[in-house]
């Protein structure tokens, strides 16, 4: 049997109601005064409430760049993300926006309970102590609310970061390679650990990653990009049962989606044109 | 057998040292720089009474005083003109200008001046504080700007205030810098402070070494001047030791 993308054409999107919209974004970026990037190109697609896609591409395929918009990091030069219906820039403000970065940007002079509370201080909502223990627990970190980030292992700290992530229950979690830095063992752990904790959270999820395996663990949908410019090269549903165990990740089905995504990327890395154009 | 590497890094210090002083000795009683350059020895003599040491100690706790009011003050000053410059960007580059003119005003300058203004009895400490603000300003500036990325940018995501981001991120963040900041200036704040003396406060080492040098007390003269090397260099050590408990605590 051999896996077909559910959709190859850019663009393309055929998910019915979005919770989140992101419809004709491009973004570029000037290298120097001859010299653009075009960095994503008129980028759509959709998530339903509830969904987790993920988004795996070549290096440099604006991935992260994609994130940074749906953050209210960065301003598309073209096009809009509605969130809800509303700008990134409301939702940043009413602070309902949760965001985990590959550097799990943990201050190191705080503990482990004092990280995870962070987001109560930097917003304003007054701290809600009970609500740190249990997401601790969640994370398995009860033991440790005290400790500071440099006595964590690196798998213990992006735990940390997850759960500050999620602190104020929001309504959107954006994730950039919140595993990326961390080794293969500790990392297949933590995604086992954190479908369960998306399972009973439910909160829609953006994922970005590299790493194929990880991708089609975790998402419902996971979505390809091909650089230079950025764009979507192709889109994969993932029809596996949950919880994707070691029997699902062993499973024939699953290989052969791994097998598919990872070919259409290799396609999608095929495709990727060189980096510049003319500057006006 | 022990086969641990011994460090002679402390040695060769003490050693240096030690050359050092016995150089200066040589030369001081070998008279080939003059009167003017004593032997330490002779120095030391400055010392040998009470009334002599008590002289010296009043002046030492007087000039240590004004130099780490000054240090204070400049401290508080510079962060001050830093944290509006963070929160209120339009007015960043105007205190970077005002910053930097006034530390390009010849302290000695000021001098006559803050006589007038301040009173003798003050502008040690003010003179202190001038010299001692700058490198604190520009080292809690750079801590600032260079704050790591990504916190900044969760405090974004987060809709965080400016104000907000800057108490709970970026000022702990720029504790180290701070504190490096503190340690550079603190040389500075006592020359300032005693130069501040010269400009007729009632005592002081500033006013020691001015009438040592009046009355032709050389080795009194010497003996001011280091305890003013001493005093800079105690408190440059202590700050050293809390700029390294900071980078500990505040720096991955």
């Amino acid at each position: 049997m051999k896996l077909a993308p559910d959709s190859v054409v850019a663009g393309h999107q055929d998910h019915g109601v979005g919770f989140v919209e992101v419809s004709g974004v491009s973004k570029t970026f000037s290298l120097n005064r001859r010299q653009n990037l075009l960095a994503l190109d008129g980028m759509s697609f959709d998530i339903r409430k509830g969904e987790l896609v993920a988004v795996v591409g070549p290096s440099g395929c604006g991935k992260s760049t994609l994130l940074r918009i749906i953050a209210g990091l960065e301003t598309a030069d073209a096009g809009s993300v509605r969130i809800g219906g509303e700008s990134p820039a409301t939702l940043t403000r009413e602070h309902r926006l949760g965001v985990a970065f590959q550097d799990h940007a943990l201050l190191p002079w705080l503990s482990v309970g004092d990280n995870i509370a962070l987001p109560y201080r930097l917003s304003g909502v007054p701290v809600n102590r009970a609500r740190i223990a249990q997401l601790a627990a969640m994370v398995g970190l009860s033991d440790f609310l005290h400790s500071v980030p440099r006595q964590l292992s690196g798998g213990m700290r992006q735990r940390v970061s997850i759960a500050r992530a999620i602190v104020l229950d929001p309504v959107l979690l954006l994730l950039d390679e919140p595993f990326g830095a961390l080794d293969l063992v500790t990392r297949r752990a933590l995604n086992r650990e954190m479908q369960s904790l998306w399972a009973s959270l439910g909160t829609t999820t953006l994922l970005i990653t590299h790493s194929v395996e990880e991708a089609v663990q975790l998402a419902d949908r996971v979505i390809i990009m091909a650089a230079r410019p950025g764009r979507i090269h192709a889109q994969f549903n993932v029809d596996l049962p949950r919880p994707r165990d070691r029997v699902v990740t062993d499973s024939l089905a699953f290989l052969q989606i791994v097998q598919a995504v990872s070919a259409s990327l290799d396609d999608a890395s095929a495709a990727s044109g060189s980096s510049l154009e003319a500057g006006s | 057998m022990n086969t641990r590497r011994l460090d002679y890094g402390p040695l060769y210090t003490v050693f240096g040292l030690l050359a050092a002083l016995a150089a200066w000795e040589v030369i001081g009683r070998s008279g080939v720089w003059g009167e003017s350059f004593p032997a330490l020895s002779a120095i030391a003599g400055a010392y040998d009474t009470t009334i002599r040491r008590e002289l010296l100690g009043r002046a030492l706790a007087r000039t240590a005083t004004s130099a780490g009011l000054g240090l204070l003050i400049g401290a508080l000053a510079s962060l001050l003109l830093v944290s509006v410059g963070h929160l209120l960007k339009s007015l960043h580059e105007g205190i970077d200008s005002f910053a930097t003119t006034i530390h390009a005003i010849p302290t000695i300058a000021f001098g006559p001046v803050l006589i007038l203004v301040a009173g003798p009895e003050s502008t040690p400490v003010v003179l202190s504080a001038l010299a001692a603000y700058f490198p604190i300003l520009v080292a809690l500036d750079s801590g600032l700007k260079f704050a790591p990325r990504a916190p900044h940018d969760l405090a974004a995501v987060l809709g965080a205030t400016t104000l907000r981001a800057f108490v709970r991120i970026h000022f702990p963040a720029a504790i180290p810098a701070f504190v490096d900041g503190l340690r550079m200036a603190a040389p500075g704040a006592v020359i300032g402070a005693a130069l501040g003396e010269w400009f007729g406060a009632p005592r002081g080492l500033g006013v020691l070494i001015i009438s040592s040098l009046q009355n032709v007390r050389i080795p009194q003269l010497w003996a001011a001047a280091l305890l003013c090397v001493a005093c800079s260099l105690s408190a440059y050590t202590v700050l050293s030791l809390v700029h390294r408990w900071a980078h500990r605590r505040y720096v991955w």
